[in-house]
């Protein structure tokens, strides 16, 4: 079994590629779950474990790259790994931009199948990893007050205490204790810790946009 | 051969043999009939004339001799003619023969005979012998040999009219067709009827001049007869009277003779027979019985008339003419120039130049002036099939690059279309060496669940590369019985992964039953694909609901039709006007080939190719004459 722990899905429109994908996958020690269309796994319950998703590039309905978009626009981050019976520089270089882990033309070999799967189950992890510390982060932002997290903003911007003061119109002393209860609140030490929530929580580190709804 | 009817026969054996063969002599001849009945017969009285046949009445010889007589003797009414056909040479004996005169004196004992005809010298024996039948009642025969005949003419109120054959003549007439012969052969069978003309035969051989040679051939068995044939030199003609039994007792007939020593003769076979002439006898010199039977009947009315005491000498027949056959004087390489003038030479047609000379003339010149012209013509076919076979090789050139082109759309989902079912073979190898590495005894039934997966891609991914293949072949162009369903199945499998990549519902509908068109699979694939890629480029920037393309195979009469309608834009009036010219498109790309050449095939299919009026979007129509056995059968079932 060469498989690490991971969920694969298989996103094609061709059913015998999809139970032969299957059968590989289980030979190679991965568990998987298939879908005949984009749509389809769309309106699934995304696993719980790390997963990443084959999806083909030419599907009827929804394609492999407009199902990528449409999983952006949901704020759903998958590792993709693009598969294609004929693909171009255009559409390869499009799926890159939007983030796609790797660009695999059928047929292929082995080891590149399961360096792919390997590499996107492991940004896969990284990414759930990173939206925990996201939601951590939010968790514990939220316990601040909106005083609190002004001052907290300007921290992160390398403001000091005085400065902040000056900004805000209020007295250096009041601006370092509201400082000294965020980071109680925040578990933090350091201004350069509160900026890092901030970041976490605002998904300003590329990979996360900003969430919609609350 | 065969023995002629009245001819002499001395032994009832003999005659008997001879009748059968005599059948085969059948040839009537319409010659003019001579002036017969100029006698005029004394009184007013009704005159009762018996006819005694020697032999049966189908007997060739006798019906030609019979119509002779019958000719003249009818040409009064005041005779009423009795016929009986004794039938001696099959029915002989003395038992028969008294019993059949009694029965005839008793049925003709009422009637008061004027005169009796006796035809064959057993007729004239029935009726003189032992005693006269009808005594003071003169006798007349006929077909009666003349040295018969001269025993005959001491009998009191018996006179007729003998016949000889013409033996003598018939040699002279061969060797004079054959100048170069240095033998005659005598030929003959070894019955004592076939015996009985040796010596004559050899008579009047011995008169020949001196250089000539007589080979006997009598009485042998047919194929010593074959083998003594063989060693005769080439050019020597053979004469022949009668052959009804070989030395071996096998009986023959002429024609059967003929055809046994046809390979092996030194040259063709003359007889005084005539019925041998058109079965491969060359002729000679022959007795016509037709004439003989006029001259009987003319000497009739004349002893009738009592111009003929009836106590005269039989008169002699002249009832002889030349008979050849040109077919196989011509085979032995007889100069023309050598049959005698007034001979009768069958199937020859005479060169028309010697018969009508300015006709002939004209005909030439006509001739030469048609040929100039079809000279002409042809060369100037010619350079125009030069220029088609060009233009062809061209115009299949530019098919060609079509297809490619069509090919080249396709390129992308067809490269998909194969590459998925390889890549699913890959998975699956993959799995099963995995499992079996895995060493679970029995193995994984995976294993079986992959193996099925692929042969099952594996023959997938083949069928697309046929497609392919078909599409890019540069074979001639080869009509074939095929059902158009197939095609048009073909056609669809090509472009629907492009379909189906850009989101277009592409439908096919067929009849249950087969569409049999004849022509080129490739060439119409080809206009399927044409209308295809047209179609679906057309819906490609609709909205999803207009993105439909429809092939339909319908049966129209007697003919099949393929519909290919889009829901696009359709065509502009302007568009309409110009769709089917070369070079016009309405792409931004494209050579605007593809229609053009689209129509051009489905006309040398001797189809149809035009636009429908359809609402909104596209129909374009291809019909074909559907394959003879299936347009009636669709023709049937529309009923």
């Amino acid at each position: 079994m060469t498989g690490t722990n991971g969920t694969v899905i298989v996103v094609d429109d061709d059913q015998a590629f999809r139970l032969s994908m299957e059968q590989f996958l289980k030979s190679a020690g991965y568990r998987s779950r298939s879908f005949a269309s984009a749509s389809a796994f769309l309106a699934s319950q995304p696993p719980d474990g790390p997963a990443c998703v084959l999806v083909d590039l030419r599907m009827p309905g929804m394609s492999g790259l407009e199902l990528q978009e449409a999983l952006e626009r949901a704020g759903r981050r998958c590792a993709l790994v693009f598969l294609s019976g004929h693909g171009n520089v255009k559409t390869t270089a499009r799926a890159m931009r939007n983030g796609a882990v790797d660009f695999i033309e059928k047929p292929y070999e082995e080891e590149s199948l399961l360096e792919a799967i390997e590499r996107a189950l492991a940004r896969d992890r990284r990414d759930r990893e990173m939206r925990a510390a996201r939601v951590d982060a939010r968790s514990r932002l939220a316990r601040l007050s909106s005083a609190e997290i002004s001052v907290c903003e300007m921290l992160a911007e390398g403001l000091r205490n005085k400065e902040i003061a000056a900004k805000l119109g209020k007295a250096e002393s009041t601006v370092k204790m509201q400082r000294w209860t965020a980071m109680s609140k925040l578990r933090v030490n350091t201004p350069m810790e509160i900026a890092r929530l901030l970041d976490l929580a605002r998904g300003r580190d590329g990979a996360y946009p900003e969430p919609r709804g609350p | 051969m065969g023995v002629p009817a009245g001819e002499v026969g001395s032994t009832t054996t003999g005659r008997r043999a001879g009748w059968p063969c005599a059948l085969f002599s059948a040839i009537l001849l319409l010659a003019p009939a001579v002036s017969a009945g100029e006698a005029p017969l004394p009184g007013g009285a009704v005159r009762n004339v018996l006819v005694l046949f020697q032999d049966a009445p189908n007997v060739p010889a006798i019906v030609a001799l019979n119509d002779g007589l019958r000719r003249v003797l009818q040409g009064t009414d005041r005779l009423n003619v009795y016929s009986e056909h004794l039938d001696l040479s099959r029915f002989a004996g003395p038992a028969y023969e008294d019993g059949l005169r009694r029965w005839v004196h008793t049925k003709y004992a009422h009637l008061d005979l004027s005169l009796v005809m006796a035809v064959g010298p057993g007729a004239v024996t029935f009726a003189t012998q032992p005693e006269a039948l009808w005594p003071g009642v003169p006798i007349v025969f006929c077909a009666v040999d003349e040295r018969m005949a001269a025993s005959f003419d001491k009998l009191p109120g018996v006179t007729g009219v003998a016949h000889r054959y013409p033996i003598r003549e018939t040699m002279e007439l061969a060797l004079r067709l054959f100048p170069d012969a240095s033998a005659i052969a005598l030929m003959g069978g070894a019955s004592e009827a076939d015996r009985m003309w040796l010596a004559p035969l050899r008579a009047e051989a011995a008169t020949l001049p001196k250089g000539i040679r007589v080979v006997e051939l009598f009485g042998l068995s047919m194929p010593e007869t074959v083998e003594r044939l063989k060693a005769i030199p080439r050019g020597t003609p053979v004469l022949g009277m009668t052959f009804l039994r070989d030395g071996a007792g096998r009986p023959w007939t002429g024609p059967e003779v003929l055809r046994a020593i046809d390979a092996v003769a030194p040259g063709p076979l003359f007889s005084t027979y005539d019925f041998l002439v058109g079965r491969g006898g060359a002729g000679g010199v022959v007795l016509e019985f037709e004439k003989i039977g006029e001259e009987a009947g003319t000497l009739a009315l004349r002893v009738l008339a009592g111009e003929s005491s009836g106590a005269e000498p039989a008169q002699r027949s002249r009832s002889s003419r030349i008979l050849l056959d040109w077919r196989v004087l011509e085979r032995w390489g007889v100069d023309e120039a050598r049959i005698p003038i007034g001979a009768e030479v069958r199937f020859r047609t005479p060169p028309l130049w010697k018969e009508h000379p300015w006709i002939a003339g004209g005909v030439v010149v006509a001739l030469l002036a048609q040929g100039a012209l079809i000279v002409v013509l042809l060369l100037e076919r010619r350079r125009r099939r030069l220029a088609e076979v060009a233009a062809g090789e061209s115009r299949a050139a530019v098919a060609h690059m079509n297809r490619v082109g069509s090919l080249g759309e396709l390129a992308g989902s067809l490269a998909h279309e194969i590459n998925t079912p390889l890549a699913s073979i890959q998975n699956s190898a993959r799995a099963i060496r995995r499992i079996l590495a895995a060493g679970e005894r029995p193995p994984d039934e995976d294993v079986y669940v992959n193996l099925g997966i692929i042969e099952g891609e594996g023959k997938r991914a083949g069928e697309v590369i046929r497609r392919i293949r078909t599409v890019l072949r540069r074979d001639s162009v080869q009509s074939v019985r095929l059902d158009a369903r197939d095609v048009a199945r073909d056609a669809v499998a090509l472009v629907s992964p492009q379909a189906r990549q850009r989101g277009i519902d592409l439908h096919l509908f067929t009849p249950a039953d087969p569409m049999d068109v004849d022509g080129d699979r490739v060439q119409l694939l080809q206009v399927l694909l044409n209308l295809l890629l047209n179609a679906l480029e057309a819906v490609a920037p609709q909205p999803p609901d207009r993105k439909k393309v429809t092939v339909r195979i319908v049966p129209d009469g007697d003919s099949v039709r393929l519909q290919v309608t889009d829901a696009g834009n359709g065509f502009s009036t302007a568009a309409r006007a110009r769709i089917f010219e070369p070079f016009f498109t309405t792409k931004k790309t494209g050579l605007g080939m593809g229609l053009s050449i689209s129509r051009t095939i489905v006309e040398a299919h001797g189809g149809r190719m035009w636009l429908g009026d359809s609402p909104e979007g596209a129909e374009v129509n291809v019909d074909l004459p559907g394959a003879r056995e299936a347009g009636s059968r669709v023709a049937g079932e529309k009923q």
